[in-house]
């Protein structure tokens, strides 16, 4: 399958990532987010043993980096919004298990 | 493994375990987090000059500027109120009057937090395109479901009763 060549010269990262998430209709930095999420989630998961402060770890780091992104005008405002109230519930989960019930 | 599960499981499932105070501290530590994100995007769409991002933030309506937006003018609000006016309580000390009103707004103003809790999750859901009706439906029933456990505790507190 052929894809759209880019418009002109490609002078900066940027313009790489702008031409990859154009022929990926948008859908990779939003997967490679996700992807990112579940590498750092798994790696903390493991070297924690406690999945509430794997999550608010994996989700605050992903939050920045979605922050990023969407400066960039590499993702949507939906995606960042997700990862900034995934790191609001992953503080309450890292809260309730440390206060109560760890 | 397997029993420390239960065990906690047994420990969650314990009748009163969750109590108003860890409500409180859930809806302030995600509230926090929510204006300081918000804080922290605003901040970087300005300093890179995103006006794409400026423009949904500015647009005072969905999106997290406008919870931020309450927050300040509300704490403008107090901060006149309790320093800077002529009418605040510092320097209506003197009057007979003044600290009446000021008092009473600082007073308004403290009632008027617990509903920031519901506002900000109206907020996330219009950010995040949900149809019209429930985002403001959701708001009104979080802010009626705080306001109701406040006004519970308050009065069975009062009748020696203290947990929810």
């Amino acid at each position: 399958m052929a894809y759209a060549p880019p418009a002109g010269n490609i002078t900066n990262t940027v313009g790489i990532f702008n031409w990859i998430n154009s022929v990926t209709d948008n859908w990779f930095f939003p997967g490679l987010l996700v992807a990112v999420f579940f590498i750092i989630l798994i790696k903390l998961q493991f070297s924690t043993q406690d999945l509430g402060k794997a999550f608010s770890g994996a989700s605050f780091i992903c939050m920045i980096l979605a922050v990023l992104l969407r400066v960039t005008n590499l993702i949507n405002t939906t995606f960042m919004i997700l990862f900034i109230v995934l790191t609001g519930v992953g503080a309450i989960w890292m809260h309730m298990e440390n206060s109560k019930y760890g | 493994m397997g029993d420390e599960n239960c065990m906690k499981l047994k420990r969650m499932n314990k009748h009163g375990a969750v109590i108003l105070r860890d409500l409180l501290f859930m809806i302030i530590i995600f509230s926090i987090i929510m204006v300081l994100a918000g804080l922290f995007v605003t901040n970087m769409a300005s300093e890179y000059s995103n006006t794409e991002m400026e423009d949904e933030y500015n647009a005072q309506v969905g999106g997290l500027s406008s919870l931020i937006y309450n927050v300040s003018s509300d704490t403008e609000e107090m901060r006149d109120t309790t320093v800077s006016s002529n009418e605040s309580v510092i320097s209506s000390l003197t009057s007979s009057t003044g600290i009446i009103t000021g008092a009473g707004k600082i007073l308004v103003t403290l009632f008027k937090i617990p509903g920031y809790a519901g506002s900000s999750l109206g907020i996330i859901l219009t950010a995040l395109r949900v149809p019209d009706p429930i985002p403001e439906m959701v708001q009104i029933t979080v802010n009626l479901f705080i306001y109701g456990i406040l006004i519970f505790v308050i009065i069975s507190a009062l009748l020696k009763g203290g947990k929810v």
